[in-house]
């Protein structure tokens, strides 16, 4: 007679010795989380160039630091320097942390991946679905695949960007009433798991999707200072 | 990144104290132990980018046990071959009755090496690792049902490939107070 659990033991009593360097496995661990941040912050300067234009709203964060005269200016932006590279491997462009394919968008209106947390989470986005017509949201694990649904937001059917995916706070900026509307940023602080709103009322129109977290910890947006508008009568059809 | 020494000591204690668990683990899903090294420094890579969360909430080791598993069913997606068991070292097989006892776990290894990978990781999992049915659904991701019918479905598998292989009955310790 053979037992399961006895027989699976044996197999594993006598190994081969391991070579495995955890010295090394710390140094490709931290080039690994290294690289997801570079990616994400790199994502975050590229918008950032474009919206520093008009306006700035707080969200919490503090001020900026000024250079003096007699210290060394240092830049207010997310910076990359040539130590935080990784060797390249040839042949392989990028890294895919996880993936998912939408095989039918008639049936469910399908999953989406909405970027990558400072540590590593991708936030996931399901829907809209349901009666309400709702995203649900949730930060999915790449390493075992496991979603971490957040509580509902309340966005109310508004579609959102997200803005901020941090590892203590996500924000997911929406525009309430439409696209002139007014800017919204919804914020969910992982730690106590509960969502905020944060409005600016006295805001000019904003242009939306155009909002970006600075190195300040404020949010910048773009405010038009024209628009063109229909002369009266109307736009000219000669 | 600013590096945590003493987030990255609690690491490598715990990495150090685990692998060869772990590599076990990976051996009996995987059937070859290069293979199965790769796995877990594949998990625990995985688990270091999620460590300060984890140092957090807990939980170390399921995480890793359910990371060494995810990298081993992401790696038989990508290959196209399937795992060969191994033979067990020459210098134990000498005599009858050890002849048998290597042909026994030999039969086991190729048998598992024949089941679909959830089924094996099921089976690994619940009589290796001895979890039970709801810690297993997590370490897989999948509900509690799919853990029964799949181990369920593993364990006639397993018995009927030993029958066939003319090996003496395959039997699990405690079966009959399994949940099915």
């Amino acid at each position: 007679m053979n037992e399961l659990k006895e027989l699976m033991r044996e197999n594993v009593a006598a190994p081969p010795p391991d070579h495995l360097d955890l010295d090394a496995l710390l140094e490709a661990g931290h080039r690994r989380v290294r690289g997801r941040r570079t990616a994400l912050v790199g994502g975050i300067s590229l918008v950032a160039v474009g919206a520093v234009a008009a306006a700035v709203v707080g969200l919490g964060g503090g001020s900026s630091p000024k250079a003096t005269a007699d210290t060394r200016p240092e830049p207010e932006a997310p910076t990359i320097r040539l130590s935080d590279a990784s060797p390249a491997v040839e042949g392989t462009d990028f890294q895919v942390l996880a993936s998912h394919t939408n095989q039918n968008l008639d049936r469910a209106n399908g999953q989406y991946f909405d970027g990558v947390t400072d540590d590593g989470l991708i936030l996931y986005r399901d829907g809209p679905r349901g009666p309400d017509n709702f995203d649900r949201w949730g930060l999915l694990d790449p390493a075992t695949n496991d979603v971490d649904w957040l509580p509902d937001p309340g966005l109310g059917g508004n579609q959102a960007f997200p803005i901020v995916l941090g590892a203590d706070r996500l924000v997911l900026a929406t525009m309430e009433g439409g696209l002139e509307g007014n800017l919204v940023a919804h914020v969910f602080d992982r730690g106590s798991r509960q969502w905020y709103t944060v409005s600016w009322p006295d805001l000019p129109q904003v242009g939306f999707p155009s909002a970006a977290l600075g190195p300040d910890g404020r949010l910048y947006v773009v405010t038009p200072a024209t628009q063109g508008k229909p002369p009266p009568g109307g736009w000219p059809t000669d | 990144m600013r590096r945590d020494p003493a987030a990255d000591a609690a690491f490598t204690e715990f990495a150090a104290a685990n692998r060869a668990r772990l590599r076990g683990t990976a051996y009996l899903l995987c059937g070859d132990w290069h293979r199965a090294s790769d796995h877990v420094q594949e998990g625990l890579l995985r688990m270091y980018v999620a460590w300060p969360r984890l140092l957090r909430q807990g939980g170390e080791l399921a995480y890793a046990r359910k990371a060494v598993v995810s990298a081993f069913l992401d790696a038989r997606r990508k290959r196209s071959s399937s795992e060969r068991p191994t033979s067990a070292p020459a210098d134990q097989a000498s005599g009858e009755d050890i002849a048998s006892a290597v042909a026994d776990r030999d039969a086991l290894m190729a048998a598992l090496a024949r089941l679909p990978e959830r089924q094996r990781a099921c089976v690994v999992l619940r009589y290796f690792e001895e979890l039970d049915v709801r810690e297993t659904a997590a370490a897989l991701g999948c509900s509690e049902g799919t853990v029964k019918s799949q181990t369920s479905r593993a364990l006639a598998s397993l018995r009927a490939m030993f029958e066939d292989a003319s090996r003496d009955e395959l039997v699990v310790a405690g079966e009959g107070s399994l949940p099915w």
